[in-house]
């Protein structure tokens, strides 16, 4: 069932409907709410939120667009409330969350790297595994995050000159 | 300008135009070292991809977006149809107005019951307590 269909089944009355939108997109909403918070407990308890939000908030959506990127801005809206709450509460586990093993990659090279993007605030994180590794463009993450295009071309290169500090790299002029 | 020159990398137009980012890339050692170290750490990246986390969430969202209905109701709506149906059976009946009133009474119930126009788009969901 395509997207715009379950939506309007759903507003029809056939709430389970919904159950089509939360099965397509959840893995891939707590894949990116899991980059924020950096921790997948808080992330799926953001992202069961943020589906109550869109349920609540479908007769406002408009058909002509996409469901996730309408979507994604609840989500990021939870992710960001309950990342205010855990800001002082590193996770610290060893194991990695945000990346997985990759072929080719040395498991010490993708730990080091999760351990340093779990480091980085949660707006540095979002925008950087956004842009990395789901391989958004510049306007699409523009469009994502609600920001101009030159404030994405900023904001990333903060981020990222934050995450090579933190993987050792070296001190320059600002 | 180590933000020009990392523009220019990836195909973006840079504030300050490339053959100045270029030149000055050319002079400035640190510049070059910094933007060699930023090219490393975007190189491993690249090559990383997002860790699954498996999830079943549709359950616990279920339990909140599907309306539960209580049993007795419908209970109340069969009784009152079957014991209609037997007072039809009943000869010689003179109720007039008084039975015929009742099958608008079970429409009118069922609305209620059911909390929603079926012939009508819903303009607002709401969750189950809401």
């Amino acid at each position: 069932m395509e997207d715009t269909e379950a939506i309007r089944r759903c507003l029809r009355g056939d709430r389970t409907a919904f159950g089509t939108l939360v099965l397509r997109y959840q893995a891939e909403a707590v894949g990116h709410a899991t980059a924020i918070l950096g921790n997948p407990e808080d992330a799926r308890d953001a992202v069961q939120e943020a589906f109550l939000d869109a349920f609540r908030a479908l007769a406002r959506f408009d058909l002509a667009r996409r469901f996730y990127p309408w979507f994604y801005t609840m989500l990021r809206n939870r992710c960001f409330r309950l990342a205010r709450v855990r800001r002082n509460c590193p996770a610290v586990d060893l194991e990695t969350v945000v990346l997985a093993d990759a072929p080719g990659v040395s498991i010490e090279e993708t730990i080091a790297l999760d351990m340093a993007l779990r480091q980085l605030s949660p707006e540095d994180r979002e925008i950087v595994t956004l842009r990395h590794l789901d391989g958004l463009s510049y306007q699409e993450l523009a469009e994502r995050l609600d920001i101009p295009s030159g404030t994405v071309m900023s904001r990333l290169f903060y981020a990222r000159r934050r995450l090579r500090d933190l993987l050792g790299g070296p001190e320059e002029e600002k | 300008m180590q933000m020009a020159a990392m523009a220019i990398e990836e195909d973006q137009v840079p504030e300050i135009p490339g053959p100045l980012v270029r030149e000055h890339l050319n002079q400035c050692a640190a510049c070059r070292d910094a933007a060699a170290a930023m090219s490393f750490t975007l190189a491993s990246l690249a090559r990383q991809t997002r860790r699954p986390h498996p999830a079943d969430l549709w359950p616990a969202i279920q339990r909140k977006v599907t309306p539960r209905h209580a049993a007795w109701p419908y209970v109340a709506l069969a009784v009152l149809l079957v014991v209609y149906k037997l007072i039809e059976l009943v000869p010689d009946r003179e109720w007039s107005i008084a039975i015929q009133i009742i099958p608008l009474l079970i429409g009118f119930g069922l609305f209620r019951i059911l909390r929603q126009n079926p012939f009508q788009i819903a303009t607002e969901l709401r969750l189950e307590g809401e």
